[in-house]
Protein backbone atom coordinates (compact mmCIF):
# COMPACT_ATOMS: atom_id res chain seq x y z
CA UNK A 1 0.00 0.00 0.00
CA UNK A 2 2.98 2.52 1.13
CA UNK A 3 4.00 1.80 -2.39
CA UNK A 4 1.05 2.18 -4.11
CA UNK A 5 0.38 5.79 -2.16
CA UNK A 6 4.94 6.84 -3.00
CA UNK A 7 3.84 5.74 -6.92
CA UNK A 8 0.62 8.07 -6.72
CA UNK A 9 2.34 11.29 -4.75
CA UNK A 10 5.50 11.24 -7.14
CA UNK A 11 3.05 10.86 -10.17
CA UNK A 12 0.62 14.06 -9.01
CA UNK A 13 4.07 15.82 -8.18
CA UNK A 14 4.82 15.64 -11.71
CA UNK A 15 1.17 17.11 -12.52
CA UNK A 16 1.81 19.83 -10.45
CA UNK A 17 5.65 20.44 -12.01
CA UNK A 18 3.75 20.32 -15.52
CA UNK A 19 1.48 22.36 -14.91
CA UNK A 20 4.11 25.03 -14.02
CA UNK A 21 5.67 24.00 -17.51
CA UNK A 22 2.53 24.39 -19.33
CA UNK A 23 2.26 27.97 -17.42
CA UNK A 24 5.43 28.86 -18.51
CA UNK A 25 5.00 28.08 -22.39
CA UNK A 26 0.84 27.56 -22.89
CA UNK A 27 1.91 27.33 -26.64
CA UNK A 28 3.73 25.09 -26.73
CA UNK A 29 2.12 21.65 -27.32
CA UNK A 30 4.44 19.48 -27.23
CA UNK A 31 4.56 20.70 -23.59
CA UNK A 32 0.94 19.94 -23.35
CA UNK A 33 1.58 16.33 -24.65
CA UNK A 34 3.93 15.65 -21.77
CA UNK A 35 1.43 17.04 -19.26
CA UNK A 36 -1.44 15.71 -20.16
CA UNK A 37 0.94 12.27 -20.09
CA UNK A 38 1.80 13.34 -16.71
CA UNK A 39 -2.44 12.95 -15.61
CA UNK A 40 -3.19 9.88 -17.26
CA UNK A 41 -0.51 8.08 -15.23
CA UNK A 42 -2.02 9.46 -12.56
CA UNK A 43 -5.47 8.44 -13.29
CA UNK A 44 -4.23 4.68 -14.46
CA UNK A 45 -2.96 4.60 -10.93
CA UNK A 46 -5.85 5.94 -9.30
CA UNK A 47 -7.98 3.68 -11.44
CA UNK A 48 -6.15 1.03 -9.51
CA UNK A 49 -6.91 1.76 -5.93
CA UNK A 50 -9.41 2.76 -3.13
CA UNK A 51 -12.26 5.15 -3.71
CA UNK A 52 -11.47 7.30 -0.80
CA UNK A 53 -8.05 8.63 -1.51
CA UNK B 1 -26.46 31.93 -39.45
CA UNK B 2 -23.59 31.71 -36.46
CA UNK B 3 -23.44 35.53 -34.33
CA UNK B 4 -20.32 36.14 -32.63
CA UNK B 5 -21.28 39.87 -31.65
CA UNK B 6 -19.08 41.40 -29.41
CA UNK B 7 -22.55 42.86 -27.64
CA UNK B 8 -22.40 43.08 -23.86
CA UNK B 9 -26.51 43.78 -24.40
CA UNK B 10 -27.34 40.27 -25.57
CA UNK B 11 -25.77 38.72 -23.17
CA UNK B 12 -27.00 41.22 -20.05
CA UNK B 13 -30.66 40.21 -21.87
CA UNK B 14 -29.52 36.49 -21.49
CA UNK B 15 -28.60 36.40 -18.25
CA UNK B 16 -31.33 38.51 -16.74
CA UNK B 17 -34.28 36.15 -18.82
CA UNK B 18 -32.49 32.81 -18.44
CA UNK B 19 -31.27 32.47 -15.03
CA UNK B 20 -32.09 28.76 -15.41
CA UNK B 21 -28.68 26.95 -14.09
CA UNK B 22 -28.65 29.73 -11.54
CA UNK B 23 -24.69 30.63 -11.89
CA UNK B 24 -24.54 33.52 -9.79
CA UNK B 25 -21.23 35.09 -10.86
CA UNK B 26 -23.68 35.42 -14.67
CA UNK B 27 -22.86 38.93 -14.22
CA UNK B 28 -19.71 38.24 -15.48
CA UNK B 29 -21.07 37.44 -18.76
CA UNK B 30 -20.94 41.57 -19.27
CA UNK B 31 -17.19 41.75 -19.23
CA UNK B 32 -15.23 43.48 -21.07
CA UNK B 33 -13.44 41.41 -23.60
CA UNK B 34 -16.27 39.01 -23.34
CA UNK B 35 -17.44 37.29 -27.14
CA UNK B 36 -20.97 35.91 -27.42
CA UNK B 37 -21.96 33.17 -29.61
CA UNK B 38 -25.85 33.59 -30.35
CA UNK B 39 -28.09 32.00 -32.67
CA UNK B 40 -30.76 34.22 -34.53
CA UNK B 41 -33.28 31.78 -34.45
CA UNK B 42 -32.60 30.19 -31.01
CA UNK B 43 -32.96 32.23 -27.20
CA UNK B 44 -29.76 32.86 -25.26
CA UNK B 45 -26.13 33.03 -25.74
CA UNK B 46 -22.34 31.64 -25.02
CA UNK B 47 -20.06 32.99 -23.16
CA UNK B 48 -16.47 32.99 -23.80
CA UNK B 49 -12.73 34.35 -24.94
CA UNK B 50 -10.53 32.88 -27.74
CA UNK B 51 -7.58 32.16 -25.80
CA UNK B 52 -4.55 30.35 -27.69
CA UNK B 53 -5.79 27.32 -28.87
CA UNK B 54 -8.69 27.06 -26.75
CA UNK B 55 -12.19 28.72 -26.46
CA UNK B 56 -12.29 29.30 -22.95
CA UNK B 57 -16.26 29.31 -22.10
CA UNK B 58 -17.54 30.90 -18.79
CA UNK B 59 -20.66 29.01 -17.48
CA UNK B 60 -22.76 26.95 -19.59
CA UNK B 61 -25.36 28.26 -22.17
CA UNK B 62 -27.03 31.78 -20.80
CA UNK B 63 -30.60 29.73 -22.23
CA UNK B 64 -33.82 27.99 -21.82
CA UNK B 65 -33.32 24.46 -21.63
CA UNK B 66 -34.75 23.42 -24.56
CA UNK B 67 -32.10 25.94 -26.31
CA UNK B 68 -28.85 24.59 -24.15
CA UNK B 69 -28.22 22.37 -26.87
CA UNK B 70 -28.32 23.30 -29.67
CA UNK B 71 -26.58 26.84 -28.72
CA UNK B 72 -23.57 24.11 -27.39
CA UNK B 73 -23.61 22.30 -30.79
CA UNK B 74 -23.10 25.86 -32.52
CA UNK B 75 -20.08 26.30 -30.20
CA UNK B 76 -18.97 22.99 -31.13
CA UNK B 77 -19.07 23.42 -34.65
CA UNK B 78 -17.77 27.21 -34.27
CA UNK B 79 -14.68 25.58 -32.30
CA UNK B 80 -14.47 23.01 -35.01
CA UNK B 81 -13.97 25.87 -37.59
CA UNK B 82 -11.28 27.46 -35.97
CA UNK B 83 -9.32 24.65 -34.83
CA UNK B 84 -9.70 25.23 -31.04
CA UNK B 85 -10.61 23.08 -28.08
CA UNK B 86 -13.52 24.25 -25.90
CA UNK B 87 -12.22 24.64 -22.03
CA UNK B 88 -15.77 25.49 -20.16
CA UNK B 89 -15.00 27.39 -16.49
CA UNK B 90 -17.74 27.81 -13.83
CA UNK B 91 -20.19 25.72 -14.52
CA UNK B 92 -22.98 24.77 -12.35
CA UNK B 93 -24.45 21.59 -11.83
CA UNK B 94 -27.30 22.11 -13.99
CA UNK B 95 -25.43 23.05 -16.87
CA UNK B 96 -23.22 19.56 -16.58
CA UNK B 97 -25.95 17.17 -18.82
CA UNK B 98 -25.47 18.88 -22.15
CA UNK B 99 -22.27 18.83 -21.72
CA UNK B 100 -22.02 14.64 -20.65
CA UNK B 101 -24.04 14.34 -23.45
CA UNK B 102 -21.41 15.94 -25.48
CA UNK B 103 -18.58 13.73 -24.27
CA UNK B 104 -17.15 16.51 -22.19
CA UNK B 105 -15.54 15.31 -18.85
CA UNK B 106 -17.10 17.54 -16.29
CA UNK B 107 -14.84 17.54 -12.87
CA UNK B 108 -15.55 19.74 -9.73
CA UNK B 109 -13.28 22.81 -9.81
CA UNK B 110 -14.09 24.40 -6.65
CA UNK B 111 -17.79 26.23 -5.36
CA UNK B 112 -19.12 29.32 -4.37
CA UNK B 113 -21.11 30.84 -1.48
CA UNK B 114 -24.20 32.34 -0.53
CA UNK B 115 -26.10 33.77 2.47
CA UNK B 116 -29.89 33.96 3.28
CA UNK B 117 -30.18 37.70 4.75
CA UNK B 118 -33.41 37.42 6.21
CA UNK B 119 -31.98 35.01 8.57
CA UNK B 120 -28.65 36.86 9.28
CA UNK B 121 -27.58 38.25 12.00
CA UNK B 122 -23.97 38.66 13.42
CA UNK B 123 -25.19 37.88 16.95
CA UNK B 124 -23.88 34.99 18.96
CA UNK B 125 -20.40 33.54 20.08
CA UNK B 126 -19.74 32.35 16.29
CA UNK B 127 -19.54 36.05 15.35
CA UNK B 128 -17.32 36.74 18.52
CA UNK B 129 -14.24 37.12 16.43
CA UNK B 130 -15.69 38.94 13.53
CA UNK B 131 -17.82 41.46 15.11
CA UNK B 132 -14.45 42.43 16.94
CA UNK B 133 -12.91 42.71 14.10
CA UNK B 134 -15.00 44.99 13.00
CA UNK B 135 -15.61 47.44 15.71
CA UNK B 136 -11.61 47.68 15.72
CA UNK B 137 -11.93 48.69 12.30
CA UNK B 138 -14.85 51.29 13.00
CA UNK B 139 -12.48 52.53 16.28
CA UNK B 140 -9.58 53.25 13.40
CA UNK B 141 -11.97 56.31 12.15
CA UNK B 142 -13.51 54.28 8.92
CA UNK B 143 -16.49 55.36 7.63
CA UNK B 144 -18.40 53.62 5.28
CA UNK B 145 -20.77 54.94 2.43
CA UNK B 146 -22.70 53.64 -0.44
CA UNK B 147 -21.39 55.80 -3.35
CA UNK B 148 -21.81 56.35 -6.96
CA UNK B 149 -18.80 55.39 -8.91
CA UNK B 150 -17.48 58.77 -9.92
CA UNK B 151 -16.93 59.85 -6.43
CA UNK B 152 -14.42 57.59 -5.76
CA UNK B 153 -13.59 56.38 -9.53
CA UNK B 154 -9.77 58.03 -9.39
CA UNK B 155 -9.01 57.14 -5.80
CA UNK B 156 -10.07 53.20 -6.89
CA UNK B 157 -7.69 53.34 -9.22
CA UNK B 158 -4.94 54.41 -7.10
CA UNK B 159 -5.82 51.72 -4.60
CA UNK B 160 -5.96 49.19 -7.12
CA UNK B 161 -2.24 49.96 -8.46
CA UNK B 162 -0.88 50.17 -4.83
CA UNK B 163 -3.01 46.64 -4.25
CA UNK B 164 -1.22 45.08 -7.71
CA UNK B 165 2.14 46.72 -6.30
CA UNK B 166 1.68 44.86 -2.91
CA UNK B 167 1.48 41.51 -4.41
CA UNK B 168 4.67 41.90 -5.87
CA UNK B 169 3.52 43.94 -9.75
CA UNK B 170 0.91 41.16 -10.10
CA UNK B 171 -1.08 40.92 -13.11
CA UNK B 172 -4.57 42.28 -13.35
CA UNK B 173 -6.73 39.28 -13.39
CA UNK B 174 -9.94 39.42 -15.96
CA UNK B 175 -12.51 37.58 -16.96
CA UNK B 176 -13.69 35.62 -13.88
CA UNK B 177 -13.23 38.76 -11.67
CA UNK B 178 -15.59 41.60 -11.63
CA UNK B 179 -14.98 45.27 -12.84
CA UNK B 180 -16.34 48.32 -12.39
CA UNK B 181 -17.31 51.09 -15.04
CA UNK B 182 -18.54 50.56 -18.18
CA UNK B 183 -22.13 50.98 -19.98
CA UNK B 184 -23.56 48.60 -16.70
CA UNK B 185 -22.08 50.17 -13.79
CA UNK B 186 -25.38 51.47 -13.04
CA UNK B 187 -26.60 48.27 -12.41
CA UNK B 188 -23.78 47.54 -9.40
CA UNK B 189 -23.58 48.62 -6.41
CA UNK B 190 -20.58 50.30 -4.94
CA UNK B 191 -19.56 50.71 -0.93
CA UNK B 192 -16.48 52.70 0.11
CA UNK B 193 -14.96 52.89 3.39
CA UNK B 194 -13.08 55.46 3.82
CA UNK B 195 -10.60 57.37 6.54
CA UNK B 196 -11.71 61.41 6.34
CA UNK B 197 -11.78 62.07 2.85
CA UNK B 198 -9.31 58.96 1.63
CA UNK B 199 -10.77 56.02 0.30
CA UNK B 200 -9.34 53.14 2.38
CA UNK B 201 -10.95 49.88 0.53
CA UNK B 202 -14.00 49.15 -1.54
CA UNK B 203 -16.43 46.10 -2.12
CA UNK B 204 -18.63 46.33 -5.54
CA UNK B 205 -21.26 44.17 -5.79
CA UNK B 206 -22.92 43.20 -8.99
CA UNK B 207 -26.57 41.40 -9.70
CA UNK B 208 -27.75 38.30 -9.14
CA UNK B 209 -30.80 36.63 -11.10
CA UNK B 210 -32.51 33.22 -10.63
CA UNK B 211 -33.87 31.17 -7.83
CA UNK B 212 -31.65 33.08 -5.26
CA UNK B 213 -31.52 36.65 -6.46
CA UNK B 214 -29.56 39.46 -4.24
CA UNK B 215 -26.27 40.43 -5.04
CA UNK B 216 -22.70 39.27 -5.33
CA UNK B 217 -19.75 40.52 -3.43
CA UNK B 218 -17.64 40.71 -6.14
CA UNK B 219 -14.44 42.66 -6.51
CA UNK B 220 -12.99 44.29 -3.40
CA UNK B 221 -9.36 45.74 -2.53
CA UNK B 222 -8.15 47.52 0.71
CA UNK B 223 -4.92 49.80 0.43
CA UNK B 224 -2.17 47.59 2.03
CA UNK B 225 -1.85 49.94 5.03
CA UNK B 226 -4.95 49.45 6.14
CA UNK B 227 -6.56 48.36 9.91
CA UNK B 228 -7.58 44.71 10.25
CA UNK B 229 -11.00 44.61 9.61
CA UNK B 230 -12.24 47.05 6.66
CA UNK B 231 -13.11 44.81 4.21
CA UNK B 232 -15.97 42.97 6.70
CA UNK B 233 -16.80 46.74 8.05
CA UNK B 234 -17.64 47.65 4.18
CA UNK B 235 -19.36 44.16 4.04
CA UNK B 236 -21.37 44.27 7.22
CA UNK B 237 -22.52 48.01 6.11
CA UNK B 238 -24.18 46.66 2.83
CA UNK B 239 -25.24 43.33 4.53
CA UNK B 240 -27.53 46.05 6.83
CA UNK B 241 -28.25 48.34 2.98
CA UNK B 242 -29.72 45.07 1.70
CA UNK B 243 -31.61 43.28 4.79
CA UNK B 244 -33.55 46.95 5.14
CA UNK B 245 -34.13 46.72 1.51
CA UNK B 246 -35.62 43.09 1.77
CA UNK B 247 -32.81 41.69 -0.17
CA UNK B 248 -33.27 37.60 0.20
CA UNK B 249 -29.33 36.69 -0.66
CA UNK B 250 -25.79 37.72 -0.70
CA UNK B 251 -23.22 35.63 -3.02
CA UNK B 252 -19.40 35.37 -1.97
CA UNK B 253 -18.73 33.76 -5.28
CA UNK B 254 -16.70 31.39 -6.78
CA UNK B 255 -13.37 30.23 -4.57
CA UNK B 256 -11.05 27.95 -6.81
CA UNK B 257 -10.37 24.31 -5.78
CA UNK B 258 -12.61 24.89 -2.21
CA UNK B 259 -15.91 23.10 -1.14
CA UNK B 260 -14.42 19.61 -2.86
CA UNK B 261 -16.90 16.55 -2.79
CA UNK B 262 -16.85 13.56 -4.28
CA UNK B 263 -20.40 13.36 -3.77
CA UNK B 264 -20.87 16.67 -6.16
CA UNK B 265 -18.58 14.98 -9.10
CA UNK B 266 -20.82 13.74 -12.36
CA UNK B 267 -20.07 9.92 -13.71
CA UNK B 268 -17.15 10.22 -16.17
CA UNK B 269 -15.23 12.84 -13.86
CA UNK B 270 -11.62 12.44 -13.76
CA UNK B 271 -9.72 11.07 -10.60
CA UNK B 272 -6.75 12.13 -11.40
CA UNK B 273 -7.99 15.56 -12.26
CA UNK B 274 -10.22 15.45 -8.68
CA UNK B 275 -6.80 14.21 -6.99
CA UNK B 276 -5.16 17.48 -8.39
CA UNK B 277 -7.82 19.42 -7.23
CA UNK B 278 -7.18 18.50 -3.59
CA UNK B 279 -3.30 18.73 -4.13
CA UNK B 280 -3.72 22.65 -5.26
CA UNK B 281 -6.57 23.34 -2.58
CA UNK B 282 -4.16 21.50 0.45
CA UNK B 283 -0.71 22.70 -1.22
CA UNK B 284 -0.92 25.34 -4.01
CA UNK B 285 -1.23 28.40 -2.31
CA UNK B 286 1.47 29.59 -4.50
CA UNK B 287 -0.61 29.10 -7.42
CA UNK B 288 -3.58 30.54 -5.95
CA UNK B 289 -4.59 31.98 -2.57
CA UNK B 290 -7.96 29.81 -2.32
CA UNK B 291 -7.65 29.21 1.58
CA UNK B 292 -7.00 32.49 2.46
CA UNK B 293 -9.89 33.11 -0.06
CA UNK B 294 -12.35 30.86 2.00
CA UNK B 295 -11.61 32.12 4.84
CA UNK B 296 -13.11 35.23 4.84
CA UNK B 297 -16.29 33.61 2.80
CA UNK B 298 -16.16 31.01 5.69
CA UNK B 299 -16.20 33.38 8.70
CA UNK B 300 -19.56 34.63 7.73
CA UNK B 301 -21.12 31.19 7.86
CA UNK B 302 -22.52 30.48 4.75
CA UNK B 303 -25.56 28.99 4.40
CA UNK B 304 -24.87 27.36 0.68
CA UNK B 305 -22.36 25.88 -0.61
CA UNK B 306 -22.79 25.18 -5.00
CA UNK B 307 -20.35 23.09 -6.14
CA UNK B 308 -18.61 24.53 -9.76
CA UNK B 309 -17.17 22.68 -12.81
CA UNK B 310 -14.68 22.97 -15.44
CA UNK B 311 -15.69 20.56 -18.75
CA UNK B 312 -13.01 19.78 -20.84
CA UNK B 313 -13.96 18.68 -24.64
CA UNK B 314 -11.24 16.08 -24.79
CA UNK B 315 -10.73 14.50 -21.90
CA UNK B 316 -9.43 16.78 -18.54
CA UNK B 317 -6.48 18.29 -19.51
CA UNK B 318 -3.88 20.17 -17.62
CA UNK B 319 -3.30 22.49 -20.49
CA UNK B 320 -6.84 23.14 -21.27
CA UNK B 321 -6.81 24.35 -17.35
CA UNK B 322 -3.57 26.29 -18.02
CA UNK B 323 -5.74 28.39 -20.76
CA UNK B 324 -8.31 29.51 -18.02
CA UNK B 325 -5.68 30.72 -16.32
CA UNK B 326 -4.50 32.45 -19.34
CA UNK B 327 -8.25 33.26 -19.97
CA UNK B 328 -7.97 35.42 -16.85
CA UNK B 329 -4.36 36.98 -17.52
CA UNK B 330 -2.65 35.20 -14.60
CA UNK B 331 -0.86 33.27 -17.35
Amino acid sequence: MTDENDEIAAAGARVVEMLGACAEAPDDREVGRAADDALMRLERLLAVAPDDR
Amino acid sequence: MTGTLARSDIALDAIRCHPDADNPSSFLAVNEGNRYLHLPDTPGVIVYRPTGRYLVQFGGPFAPKEARPRLLRAFLDLAAEQDREIVSIQLQGADAAEYLDEGFTVNQIGASYALRLDTFTLRGTPFMQLRNKIARALRSGLTIHEAPLGEWHVQMKELDSEWLGSKGGARPLEFLVGEYGGPYQHLRRLFAGVHGDRLTGYISYSPVYGSRPGWMHDLSRRRPDSPPGVMEAINKAAIETFQAEGVEWLHFGYTPFSGLSTEAEFPGHSRAFQWFMKELWTNGEHIYPAQTQYAYKEKWKQDVILPEYIAFQSGASIPALVHVFRACNAV
